[in-house]
């Protein structure tokens, strides 16, 4: 054991571009086995939640490709129109609604655009400032679970909800004063700014319909007019919001209810642009409910359809949260791209093979003459084989870590996945050995000695 | 010391088989410092294996202080070699990962001994060969010369009783050719035997005993053997 450990640190700290190379290799070829897993599973998983309660079943679609796509939306031509026309046919599709809250740390973001817009006497005017002091002192008899102290004061954080009709419908929303929202609402004039929300019952002390108010969203400060307020205790069940899903219900008596805009209007500039481009990706990720009857292969085939949208487009990848992740991203492409990056991943995945199979076998040839030489000079055999054990389970162990790394989900991944991984990683070592004990055992001494 | 009696050897590859030694006799006393002499392909390479335990017999006896050895038997010539024999070879036959100190040094890790022991022992032997400041150099950093003397220094440094030596001036130049033929000189004189496969002459002319080697026969004995 000693003296394997010892050859280790020897051959790497003289050999280490060599063995980094084969580490990389190793990274590449894991990436690749373990996002073919990963969609190979994800094919077959069950993406979607049963809500018992609601007798219903929820798919919550996230954009993939967002980050991971090498689509850059920002540069492409008329990705803005072509947001608004998929998230048009998504608004049409009534399978598809749309929620989403923004929690207290993205509301602090706010506060300093408003500052930089306003100064700091704005403060009084900005509702959707959580810690300050003064409004919200009193508990409601639903406590929530987000009480801050400010100067020795109780209060509440704030939360702001963007939400569109179906979300309205779905969750039963209605106001106990004012109107809810029209279809001119979900139309934002970015000219003008204007804008219309619902307030949260608590506010209906502080406000009343018709007030404006400023609030700050990333890039844009708008004026906010209050077009109702909520009835007490109005709840988003958490069943189909992205950020909360599987967590208690959002009550909204402290929040801010914002429009899902499903048409932005006025545009004139690139911050018009990037402000109108930011709303519609976030717009765009929505659920797709279903009966809890319906079957799976309609599931499917919905999911499907919705993807489509997105793929005429081409701007976009679509996916079940939690879902795939990987190789799906190539579903958000222009199919001939699709068929090409597909063809360029195997191509990739061929030479992976054949590196690793050249930088091996340069390995064994290379270690065949220092095996040949140590067992002259008194190394035992079994002790050589040992060491290469060593050696390549080290290799290999080190390049899944890193893969593990390089990919931070993974590990989050369910249980099975991470115990397939592990196995190939065994099975990798266990060939590695077998072709190693295989490629010293049919050479002499004699030949191993001689190179030439 | 060493006898071979009727020692053949074949080789089969794709089912030809080549007759390499054919019957070979031979006597190696102890303190004898041999060559082994003959043209290319006469099989003077193979015998030398043979006789360090690389290789099996195909057919013959080989006893080594009287005592039969089974070259089949992988464990036991791995043993045998351990304990009696330092190899010298054409190549060198230096790891190129390891520097000097720890190429000389490898037999004495092998036998497990103590650091302060291998490091005592390796420093004797470098200094012995004129190795001293190349310690930390790799074989791809010295000499055709300064290698065979690191090959030498790891050979000795297991004090073995007997050195076999392949073609050991093969890359040498003439000047270092003449230091290794005193160091041969001296470690025989230090009753260590000394068996030598060569073309070269001058090699030769410190052995006792020569063998040439034609169509794997021992053909002519120079010295003080006779043949059986």
């Amino acid at each position: 054991m000693k003296q394997a450990l010892y050859d280790i640190i020897y051959y790497i700290r003289r050999d280490i571009s060599k063995y980094l190379l084969l580490i990389l290799q190793y990274i590449l070829f894991f990436t690749l086995i373990g996002n073919t897993v990963l969609y190979i599973d994800g094919l077959e998983k069950n993406d979607q939640m049963y809500c018992k309660k609601n007798g219903y079943v929820y798919i919550k679609l996230v954009q993939n490709s967002f980050n991971s796509s090498f689509i850059d939306i920002w540069d492409i031509p008329m990705s803005i129109e072509k947001m608004q026309l998929t998230l048009e046919k998504l608004n049409n599709d009534k399978r598809f609604i749309f929620s989403s809250l923004l929690h207290d740390q993205e509301i602090k973001a706010f506060v300093n655009e408003v500052n930089r817009y306003f100064g700091e006497d704005s403060y009084d005017d900005f509702l959707a400032h959580s810690y300050y002091p003064g409004y919200y002192k009193e508990y409601p008899s639903n406590k929530p679970s987000n009480e801050q102290y400010w100067n020795n004061e109780q209060t509440i954080n704030m939360s702001m909800c963007k939400i569109d009709s179906d979300s309205i419908q779905h969750y039963g929303l209605s106001v106990s004063e004012g109107e809810i929202f029209s279809d001119n609402d979900y139309v934002f004039d970015i000219g003008s700014g204007e804008v219309s929300i619902l307030l949260g019952a608590a506010y209906q002390e502080y406000f009343d319909i018709g007030d404006t108010i400023h609030l700050a969203t990333p890039i844009k400060i708008m004026t906010a007019t209050v077009k109702g307020f909520l009835k007490p205790n109005s709840r988003i069940e958490n069943d189909t919001t992205y950020e909360n899903m599987g967590e208690a219900p959002v009550i909204l008596d402290y929040s801010i209810i914002m429009p899902c805009f499903k048409n932005i209007i006025g545009i004139e500039n690139n911050e018009d642009k990037k402000f109108a481009s930011l709303e519609y990706n976030n717009n765009l990720y929505g659920t797709l409910i279903f009966d809890s009857k319906v079957s799976k292969s309609i599931i499917k085939d919905s999911i499907k359809e919705i993807n489509d949208y997105y793929l005429e487009q081409g701007i976009f990848t679509m996916t079940p949260l939690n879902g795939n992740n990987g190789f799906l991203y190539l579903q958000g492409e222009e199919s001939v791209s699709i068929e090409l990056l597909a063809l360029l991943l195997f191509c990739l995945f061929i030479y992976n093979i054949l590196a690793i199979h050249y930088s091996l076998n340069y390995f064994i040839k290379k270690q065949r003459h220092a095996i040949a030489i140590q067992i002259l000079n008194g190394k035992k055999q079994k002790h050589v084989i040992l060491s290469w054990c060593f050696i390549i389970a080290f290799i290999i162990m080190t390049s899944l870590i890193l893969a593990y790394l390089y990919d931070g989900t993974w590990i989050l991944q369910k249980i099975s996945f991470n115990i397939i991984m592990l196995l190939i990683s065994a099975l990798l070592i266990l060939l590695n050995i077998f072709f190693f004990i295989k490629g010293i055992s049919k050479k002499t001494m004699h030949e191993m000695l001689w190179r030439h | 010391m060493i006898s071979l009696i009727d020692v053949k050897k074949t080789y089969t590859k794709n089912q030809m088989s080549t007759d390499v030694l054919k019957g070979i006799n031979l006597t190696i006393n102890q303190g004898d410092i041999v060559c082994i002499m003959g043209v290319s392909g006469s099989g003077k390479s193979t015998l030398l294996n043979i006789i360090s335990g690389l290789l099996p017999l195909t057919s013959g006896e080989y006893y080594y202080k009287d005592k039969k050895l089974n070259t089949n038997n992988y464990n036991e010539m791995e043993q045998f070699r351990h304990n009696n024999i330092g190899i010298i070879l054409q190549e060198f036959a230096l790891i190129e990962d390891f520097s000097v100190y720890e190429n000389i040094a490898l037999p004495l890790r092998y036998q497990k001994n103590s650091s302060k022991f291998i490091n005592n022992r390796t420093s004797t032997m470098i200094k012995k060969l004129g190795l001293e400041g190349k310690e930390n150099y790799y074989p791809d950093e010295l000499s055709g010369g300064q290698q065979q003397r690191v090959a030498i220094a790891r050979a000795l440094t297991k004090e073995p009783e007997l050195i076999i030596a392949d073609e050991p001036t093969g890359c040498l130049d003439e000047h270092n050719t003449h230091i290794l033929l005193d160091i041969f000189k001296e470690l025989n004189q230090q009753g260590i035997t000394i068996i030598i496969a060569t073309h070269d002459k001058v090699l030769s002319s410190i052995c006792n005993k020569i063998f040439y080697l034609k169509n794997g026969l021992i053909k002519e004995v120079r010295g003080n053997q006779t043949l059986s």
